[in-house]
This record gives structure tokens, sequence and C-alpha cells, in this order.
């Protein structure tokens, strides 16, 4: 069976139930997590132009988006990140008469392995 | 027959080391026709025909371009295997590159049948950009949001924008329009236009499905939101702020209201749309201002509106109230 262009994003994987052999084509399965489990031990499924975005598949995967992104809580909502998160690129503090009154966090999201 | 062009693009046969002039010595690269090409000009890019033309180890720079908003644009268009314009799509493909292409303030650009695919974050990135067209573009498969701040204005006609992780279309502060465009399956809104106190946003005859978030957002208000369609989003089809025109559009099997306004309704007017089998109701309104002549109302899910805040002053030609089972509407002229 063809599986093409559904939304089987975030919440949306529930309604994900592959059978074996199956193509999914052009459909959204972008996970919030990096390597989330999605249709694992299905056998022989196919996934073409979907957009992979922090799933981990079994099967072949022809021309999609496979990228790891770690977000970050303080970017985004959804995901818990303390200020002094793992996502931390700069940070700036400010003192006032040599006390530190405030840090100034900058940050962005990771792209993972 | 062969579009005509100022130089071409063809990822098979050509070499960067080319003049580019003809269709016998093309470039290999986007990129390469980026770096040339000037105001006025039209880049052909020619399809491999396979699922993806051209990986960029980098961000396509196009801040080297030259000209005055009075040179005209430079074009970029996709073209068939015989160079023919036949909408045809060159295909950029970002995997592991986290921006596709990056404008600089002097660009004034043109992308016909181009898709920008599979970038790990926004395609789009740089600043300055202003009238920036899209015409026939898609947007797939991208890590994020594909915003078109970076551009200023923009121009997105004709486009698809599928599968992405964040909104199909956003568009920014200043003005953004979108005509007979398609948002599809995207993981956050499918069309998000934001607006401030200078310009207005608009989404014209588009259609927007299946998305996760509303099937079109309206921030800030002053957005005009006319003839299009929402339906079987994961939040409402149309949300809406102040001063906003919704008209005439359908909004059908949304998670929430068809037509929501989050805060406040003040002047903005909904009319004439047809909302069917939302799962909240027809129009969930903060203050429901000039709502009027909508069709459908009684064929909603749950009720035809939830107007928990109204009514408002009389100072307006329609009030509108909600009974308590939200399911009868009354509309008083004000005295």
């Amino acid at each position: 069976m063809i599986t093409k262009g559904e939304n089987f994003s975030r919440a949306r994987l529930v309604n994900f139930k592959p059978q074996s052999g199956d193509v999914i084509e052009s459909c959204n399965l972008a996970q919030l997590q990096p390597h989330t489990p999605v249709g694992l031990g299905v056998a022989g499924l196919t996934y073409r132009n979907c957009n992979l975005v922090n799933c981990d598949v079994d099967g072949i995967v022809e021309h999609c988006n496979t990228t790891q992104i770690s977000r970050c809580g303080n970017l985004h909502d959804g995901y818990d990140c303390a200020v002094d998160c793992e996502h931390v690129t700069s940070s700036e503090s400010i003192s006032v008469d040599g006390v530190l009154i405030d840090t100034l966090y900058e940050y962005a999201d990771k792209v993972v392995v | 027959m062969a579009i005509i062009a100022n130089y071409y693009v063809d990822p098979v046969t050509g070499l960067d080391t080319n003049d580019g002039l003809s269709t016998s010595a093309p470039f290999a690269t986007f990129q390469k026709g980026a770096d040339v090409a000037t105001a006025g000009q039209i880049v052909a890019c020619k399809t491999s025909g396979g699922a993806s033309d051209e990986q960029p180890s980098l961000t396509i720079d196009l801040d080297t371009n030259t000209g005055t908003s009075t040179d005209g644009f430079i074009q970029f268009i996709g073209v068939n295997s015989s160079w023919d314009y036949d909408g045809t799509r060159y295909i950029l493909d970002g995997s592991l590159v986290a921006n596709l292409l990056t404008f600089s303030s002097k660009t004034r650009l043109a992308f016909v049948a181009i898709e920008f695919n599979n970038a790990t974050g926004n395609p789009l990135a740089g600043t300055g950009g202003d009238n920036t067209y899209f015409i026939n573009c898609a947007f797939r498969n991208n890590g994020s949001t594909v915003s078109f701040s970076p551009c200023g204005t923009a121009y997105v006609v004709m486009c698809g924008s599928f599968g992405n992780d964040g909104d199909g279309f956003s568009m920014p502060y200043s003005a953004g329009h979108i005509l007979l465009s398609v948002a599809g399956y995207n993981t956050g809104d499918g069309i998000e236009l934001t607006s401030n106190s200078s310009y207005l946003n608009s989404a014209i005859s588009c259609l927007s499905f299946n998305n996760g978030g509303e099937g079109i957002d309206s921030r800030y208000g002053e957005n005009v939101i006319y003839q299009c369609t929402s339906n079987d989003n994961g939040a409402s089809g149309i949300n809406v702020d102040d001063y906003c025109c919704v008209f005439g559009n359908r909004t059908t099997n949304n998670a929430r209201y068809g037509i929501e306004t989050k805060l406040n309704a003040t002047y903005g007017f909904i009319g004439f749309n047809y909302i069917n089998g939302n799962t909240l109701g027809a129009i969930g309104a903060a203050q429901a201002e000039k709502i009027l002549d909508n069709f459908g109302l009684d064929s909603n899910i749950y009720s035809g509106v939830d107007g928990y805040n109204a009514p408002n002053t009389p100072d307006y030609d329609f009030n509108l109230t909600a009974d308590a089972t939200m399911r009868d509407i009354a509309i008083t002229l004000p005295s």
C-alpha cells in the first residue's frame, strides 16, 4: 500500500500504522526529540520524499530529510530546557559595581548525530 | 521552444568553468549562476529529471549580485530537459545545509519553478531581498518553518509548501502576500501572517489542509484572508487578531474553531464564510464585532458561535451573542 501526503508529525504519530511492504511517500513524520522510533519492526518499508526529522526508521529511505535536531526550549514551545542549557552559544554577564545582576544567553538548535 | 536566458545551468552536463552563456556550455550549479547574474538577467536551471538536482555544500549567497531597483529582477527559472519552461521545477536539496539561500540588502529576485527542499532549518536566510517573488515554487520537508522574513516584502504565487517541520508559509512583519498557493501536512501552521502597524499581509485563494496548527494564522491584525479554504488542520481553520478582514473563506473539519479570534477582533470583519464541521464550533470569538452573514453556522459539531465575551459595546453595526448552550445566535442592532 502507498500512503501519500499525510501528516504523522508529533502527536499524530499514533495514527501511523504501516504494514509490511508499505511505501510512505511525501509524508511528514517529524518528531520533537532526536531519534524517536518510527515504524520500527515493520519489514520492508520504503520512505520516499518524507520529512523524517528526528525519526529513527527501518527500511529504504529515498530523498528524505533525515536530520536529527536537538531543539532548545528557550527558543521553542514544547521543550524543557534550563537557561544555561546545552544550546547556549554565548553568554554575557552584566555587572554593576562588581555585582552580577544578570546573564544574557544566546541559544541555537543543534544538529546531532 | 528553449527558453532564452543570459545564463544556463545543467547539473548533469555542465561545468562551472564554462561561461554559462549557452545551452552547449552551461554551468553545473545554481550557485555559479547566482554568482554571476546581475540585475535584469535570467538564469535558466535545467532539471536533471532525478529526485535531486543540486545539493549545495554551502549556502548559496546572493550578495554578489549588482544593480539597482530600476534595473529589473534577477530571475532564476526552472526548465525541463529540453530547456523549455513547462512548470518543471529545478530542485535545490538542502540535506545537511541549514539554509539554502542567503539574501542581501541589494537583491531583487524572482524564483520561478524552483524547489527548496530538505534544509535542516529555514531554507531562506539573510536580510533584505525586498520585492522577492516566488512563482510556481515549492518548499518540502525542511527542518523548520519556511519563513520569508529574510525577504522583506515577499510575493508567493502558485506555490506549495508541504511536510515542513514548522509553518508552511510564514510571512514577516513587513508585507507578504500569498496567492493561489497550497500548504499541507506541515507540523505547524499552514500559513502564518504576521503584521505590524505599517504593513498588511494577505492570503488570497489559498488552500491550507492537514497541518498540525492553524490552517491560516493571522497575527497582530491588519491582514486580509480572502477566498481561502482551510480544512482538517490540528487547530482552528483561521485564527485572527484585530483589524483583520476574513471574507469569503471555507473552513471545515478543523480540530478547533472554523474561525477563531484569540485576542480582540476589534474592528475586524468576518463575513460571508462557509464554516462547517469544526470540532469546537464555527467562530470562537473573544470580542466579536462585525461578525455577520456567515453561512453554515448550524452545521458545526459542537456549536454555532462561541461568543464568550460578547456582546460588546454598541458602537458597531452588529453585536453578537450566544446563549448558554452556545447553539443559538442572536444579532442585536445597536440603538
